[in-house]
């Protein structure tokens, strides 16, 4: 009975992972010039809830613009999505735009 | 009788279902200035969920580039965005739905 | 006896009224969800003029009806129904919810034409945008808001 029981959580376990959720998303004005794609991606790996800051995101839009000096980024998609594992979750914020100089 | 039982609650179930939606967030923004008010596009992209088992979020980028393709040689701007979800029995459909309006000059 | 059975009825109803009471008193709150800012534009040479737009629907908790419901039945046959019912609903309308659910998704779809509306030049900037909601009991009110500034030419 008992090892039924390990047996079930094991396979509830395998089942609820790398289920992945949409928390938001947001789009800028889309340009005309649209030939130069620039994408940046930043993940935070939470274990249980331990999460003390958020400060992981601002790295998105440093990383937007050094692939696009002295230009403007514009059409920005940007998601945040979570990936969920057993006990422990990936927060992910990606942003994909337009160089436009 | 009980066999009835299972059976009304499933007929239940499965009317009731896909009759409630949740809209997440609706973001608006994107405007320029002096650019006008175009013509207006709108393209929606779905997702269909079984059980919660979902392994992508593709949909995303698949809506932005139909909507994109909807004003091609154009600017998009003034776009609202609204991410929501219509619930059914034992799935779900995610949606995200783009707004803006197309300037071609 | 019957002086008993009164006085156990209205110590029941006198419970009861209370818990509503703390219910009631706890509810009817504003709920944020989401909160965006757009570009914002500072050009001397416009006039900004605000404006905002607010769409709503009416939400409704099944799930809250149902256990509310549950708290004021005496008879188990009853509650046990009533958490069969809770069930059905909870597996035919599966999926992520912010706020309670709604019978419609499209109120927000007239939140471009209705900001157009207010500003027909496009002209538009520091937009916010805000989804919130109004929480009584069983019921809410779903609400998209946006706000921002028309730019007219000085």
């Amino acid at each position: 009975m008992k090892m039924l029981r390990g047996f079930m959580l094991t396979c509830l376990g395998f089942t609820l992972t790398q289920c992945v959720s949409l928390r938001s998303i947001s789009v800028t004005q889309i340009p005309k010039e649209r030939s130069k794609i620039v994408t940046a991606e930043v993940k935070k790996f939470v274990f249980l809830a331990f999460n003390f800051d958020n400060d992981y995101v601002d790295a998105v839009t440093e990383e937007l613009r050094s692939q696009c000096q002295g230009g403007t980024v514009t059409g920005i998609l940007t998601k945040h999505s979570r990936t969920e594992y057993f006990i422990a979750h990936h927060e992910i914020v990606s942003a994909q735009g337009y160089c436009v100089r | 009788m009980m066999l009835q039982k299972i059976a009304g609650s499933l007929f239940i179930a499965v009317m009731l279902g896909a009759c409630t939606h949740s809209v997440h967030l609706v973001h608006a923004g994107g405007f320029i200035k002096g650019l006008g008010s175009g013509t207006r596009i709108e393209h929606t992209e779905e997702q269909k969920v079984y059980m919660g088992f979902v392994f992508d979020n593709e949909y995303v980028d698949r809506g932005y580039q139909s909507f994109q393709k909807m004003c091609e040689g154009g600017t998009i701007h003034g776009v609202v965005t609204r991410f929501s979800t219509s619930h059914g029995f034992l799935h779900w459909i995610n949606k995200v739905r783009y707004e803006g309006l197309c300037v071609k000059s | 006896m019957h002086f008993s059975l009164k006085r156990a009825f209205f110590k029941q109803l006198a419970v009861k009224i209370s818990q509503v009471g703390v219910f009631s008193l706890l509810s009817s709150c504003a709920i944020l969800h989401h909160a965006q800012v757009s570009d914002i534009d500072d050009d001397k040479k416009f006039k900004r003029i605000a404006f905002d737009v607010k769409v709503n629907e009416s939400g409704f908790s099944l799930d809250e009806a149902l256990r509310l419901s549950k708290g004021f039945t005496s008879s188990k046959q009853a509650r046990d129904d009533l958490e069969q019912v809770r069930l059905i609903l909870a597996l035919s309308n599966m999926g992520p919810q912010t706020g309670n659910p709604t019978f419609n998704d499209t109120y927000a779809d007239q939140i471009l034409s209705a900001i157009l509306k207010e500003c027909p030049s496009g002209n538009v900037t520091e937009v916010k945008s805000i989804r919130e909601m109004r929480k009584y009991p069983v019921i809410s009110g779903e609400i998209v808001k946006i706000t921002g500034y028309c730019l007219v030419p000085n």
